[in-house]
């Protein structure tokens, strides 16, 4: 414990602003490489965002940002911009549009022609 | 597991509710909640997400009742709806946060996204060639040539870019390990089932792990008690009687520490005269090789931890066939021979800390110690060195603005103190001291800049200050750039400094009567005026992935240059004279690589490589010459093939290589009498290795195989073989195998 202390002290020392940077994961909702590939080039391209890594497995997001630049809603919102529904906001039906037929992420089909065996994360919202 | 959860929900009928809970870990006995746990129905038919606080609800359409309860890095949880508790504690997982995704992958492949030049061979690949060690890990990569150093000591060595192996920084989990003494017998402390995989990486490489690389970095991983099999048995017996032993067993001790205890022994105690020269073709030996891993790995607080002891005996005997060891006054032996007794001592402790939260903030702390005896008799001629080192590297990672951007930055020290000693038995020849101290201290930083698309580079400097060199610096930079979507661009350009450990690089010469000589300006001069080795490396690759006869393959293309500022040139041009100096003029080697790949089924994979190297240096009163026994071209082919596993668990491998080695420039032997001379130049070799296994089951599988098939033999290996104690004894000029055909067995055995 004390080293940990010790060690976070170390880059408290290197690091002024670490009070305003969070760590979240979130839920992301995406298909393939491209997908991944979508998402992690775009997000980290905005401001106040670190590190952004999607995983396809189980479609989370983690994300490094700085509070001071961007809140977590703001990220939601841009993530349903570009077209990739999460759990709190959908993306509009113009913007999934314009994602590659690869990535058509509310397709069951497309969902199975890439050997995954699961639903959109927005399956039941959909269906009310 | 999920067929009885299955089953629970196949026999039941309640009424639908909705399905509330948290998710937490327990850290320190408070409860954490998870956010962003995955919380779906067993049979898939939905899911949601845990919140900030950890809660969640999950509507029950179809009165399920069993759930899954997910998340990365931790260990999943199958629950039912009708627990009475609705907290649920996720324990971490104690795999690593890795996503295994399983595709048919090579197992050997060239990274496309990585700015150098590296090649990933697994511990797959390394089942292709089973014999024995790190130097016969190559035979099947053809950026390595593997070759003997001469005709006695049976001892293998590798070249990378046309230059040989003290050119490459050769490290073990990013600790440079072969080196100093290590340089004559290193490799073959490794043994090859110890090895998880290797990075080879061609050109100067990256500064973190030092200023030592001149050709390439070669790093090998070795098996973590973490992952490791349980328990895994190796023996191996070939047709000249070598024997081997590897047992691996890890434990778990609690769920922060492993434990892996790695063994090997090889003997050979017989040792026949198959080319008739009078000499054993192999020393008789053996080899006992312990290494003792303790890894530290906890997630929560993201610190990870090696402790590592490994002891080497290894004893070996060579020489003529009378030849009997252990006479007490050397001088009264009629026969040549020798014996080379090691004993190593090591130590590693690496300590690593990742930020759970901010994963891109990591601190590394390496600390090595070996110790190293060697004592070595050749003849009348005998070889001591004793080395201690240190070795201590405090790394940092981190980025800047974001994760398109890296660092790395740290300090490391290197403390290497030798005693070492040439002393003959018989007074005419010189005797040597060359005991010292190297001490260096060093910073360095790395810059990576990667766009997530085409551009990848990376920019290192380090400052070192070394007692014998003063205070210098390596420039480091590799590029990637990806011009099309399936061809990549790679160029890099480095410098690298090196104090060459001048006997243990170049043991061979022992295996001769030739006299050490140093001079400087063609005046007799001892070793201290001996300069570092340094040079310039500029590397171009470019990387092709393309469907042919709709199977993948991919061509690469790879040109590198390596120019000699300086070194200690190793001139063999007059018999019975060794001379070393440092170099005047010019030395550098030109190194052209084709190879393609190409997956002929989807159990077939074949591998064609074109080679041309050319490799020149300035010798004082011989003029320009080639670079001797570095053959300028090689073709390489390798058919790999690993059938499907049928119904009972069995299947079938093979692996076929075929090897042509071009002309090598012999170093001249004109001077002698006339029964002494051989060809200036060598023959042409066509050499083919292949291996056959058969898995029996998971934990059970028996190998065969045949080295040199086409059964080649160097004539003449040793020249004056009948008079080894005469002036012109000399065992080094070897171009190619000394002995023919070898046949191997094996078998291995696993408790996953």
């Amino acid at each position: 414990m004390k080293l940990n202390i010790l060690l976070s002290l170390l880059f408290l020392f290197s690091f002024k602003s670490i009070s305003q940077t969070k760590s979240t994961v979130i839920i992301v909702d995406g298909v393939c490489m491209m997908c991944e590939n979508r998402i992690e080039k775009q997000a980290i391209d905005i401001k106040g965002i670190k590190l952004a890594d999607w995983n396809l497995e189980n479609r989370t997001l983690k994300l490094v940002y700085n509070e001071k630049h961007i809140s977590i809603n703001e990220i939601h919102k841009f993530l349903a911009s570009i077209g990739h529904d999460t759990k709190k906001e959908t993306a509009s039906d113009e913007a999934y549009a314009l994602l590659d037929p690869c990535c058509k992420y509310r397709d069951l089909q497309v969902i199975r022609d890439h050997g995954l065996d699961r639903e959109p994360i927005n399956y039941s919202n959909k269906k009310e | 597991m999920r067929l009885i959860a299955l089953l629970l929900f196949l026999s039941n009928f309640t009424f639908s509710q909705d399905l509330k809970g948290k998710v937490l870990e327990l850290i320190d006995n408070n409860e954490v909640p998870i956010v962003g746990a995955n919380i779906f129905w067993i049979d898939n038919s939905g899911g949601t997400v845990s919140d900030i606080d950890g809660n969640f609800t999950l509507s029950n359409p179809n009165n399920l009742k069993s759930y899954i309860v997910s998340f990365v890095g931790y260990k999943n949880d199958t629950l039912k709806t009708n627990s009475l508790n609705s907290k649920i504690f996720l324990a971490p997982d104690s795999q690593l946060d890795e996503v295994s995704l399983k595709y048919n992958s090579k197992s050997s492949s060239v990274s496309l996204l990585s700015s150098a030049n590296i090649i990933n061979i697994s511990s797959e690949e390394l089942l292709k060639a089973a014999c024995c060690n790190l130097a016969e890990s190559f035979e099947t990569t053809p950026s390595i040539d593997v070759n003997f150093s001469d005709a006695i000591s049976g001892r293998k060595q590798i070249n990378m870019l046309g230059l040989s192996s003290p050119n490459i920084l050769m490290s073990i989990e990013n600790i440079p390990s072969i080196r100093g003494a290590l340089q004559s017998y290193g490799l073959t402390y490794i043994p090859g089932t110890w090895i998880e995989s290797l990075q080879v990486a061609k050109g100067s490489g990256s500064v973190v792990n030092g200023y030592e690389s001149v050709s390439g970095q070669i790093n090998t991983e070795l098996r973590k008690p973490l992952t490791d099999d349980k328990f895994f048995l190796n023996l191996f017996a070939n047709a000249m009687e070598r024997l081997e032993l590897n047992a691996h067993h890890t434990s778990n001790l609690n769920n922060k520490l492993d434990h892996g205890l790695y063994f090997h022994a090889n003997k050979k105690a017989t040792s026949a005269d198959n080319n008739n020269d009078g000499f054993r073709d192999n020393p008789t030996a053996k080899q006992l090789n312990i290494l003792n891993r303790l890894q530290y790995t906890n997630l929560e607080k993201g610190l990870v931890g090696f402790f590592d002891f490994n002891y080497i005996f290894d004893e070996r005997v060579y020489g003529e066939n009378e030849y009997i060891d252990g006479i007490i006054f050397p001088e009264n032996q009629n026969y040549w021979g020798g014996k080379t007794d090691s004993e190593i001592i090591k130590t590693n402790f690496k300590f690593g800390y990742v930020d759970p939260l901010i994963t891109y903030r990591s601190l590394g702390l390496q600390f090595a110690y070996t110790g190293i005896d060697i004592g070595s008799s050749f003849g009348y001629r005998n070889h001591d060195t004793k080395q201690t080192s240190i070795y201590s590297n405090l790394v940092y990672n981190s980025i800047i603005g974001d994760t398109r951007s890296k660092i790395k930055t740290g300090i490391s020290l290197t403390y290497d103190e030798y005693d070492e000693f040439i002393f003959n038995n018989n007074l005419s020849l010189n005797n040597f001291d060359i005991s010292r101290t190297e001490r260096s201290i060093g910073a360095y930083f790395e810059y990576n800049y990667d766009d997530l698309d085409k551009v990848n580079l990376s920019a290192g400097l380090r400052f070192d200050n070394h007692n014998k060199i003063g205070n210098f610096i390596s420039p480091r930079f590799h590029m990637k750039y990806r011009v099309f979507p399936k061809s990549t661009v790679k160029f890099s350009f480095g410098k690298a400094t090196r104090v060459a450990n001048i006997f243990s690089e170049n043991q061979k010469l022992f295996y001769s009567s030739r006299e050490i000589i140093f001079t400087e300006n063609s005046t007799p001069t001892d070793f201290s005026t001996m300069k570092a080795d340094q040079a310039w490396n500029y590397g171009l690759s470019i990387i092709n992935s393309f469907k042919l006869f709709n199977r993948e393959s991919q061509l690469i293309l790879d040109y590198y240059i390596t120019d000699f500022q300086n070194k200690v040139v190793a001139d063999w041009e007059t018999p019975s004279q060794i001379n070393f100096y440092n170099l005047t003029g010019k030395s550098y080697s030109n190194s052209f690589q084709a190879q393609l790949s190409y997956t002929l089924s989807n159990s077939i994979d074949l591998l064609f490589a074109y080679k041309n190297t050319v490799a020149e240096t300035d010798y004082i009163s011989h003029g320009r010459l080639k670079n001797p026994l570095t053959p300028s071209d090689r073709l390489f082919f390798n058919l790999s093939y690993n059938g499907s596993v049928n119904k009972k668990g069995r299947s079938w491998k093979y692996d076929f290589t075929f090897n042509h080695i071009g002309e090598q420039r012999i170093p001249s032997t004109q001077d002698n009498p006339e029964q002494y001379r051989i060809p200036s130049i060598s023959e042409k070799l066509n050499l083919i290795n292949t291996q056959i296994t058969r898995v029996f089951s998971e934990s059970f599988q028996l190998y065969l195989g045949v080295e040199n098939l086409t059964n080649y033999k160097q004539e003449n290996a040793i020249i004056s073989s009948e008079d080894p104690f005469g002036d012109y004894f000399d065992a080094t000029y070897v171009y190619g195998p000394i002995f023919g055909r070898m046949t191997y067995v094996g078998l291995r055995y696993y408790i996953k």
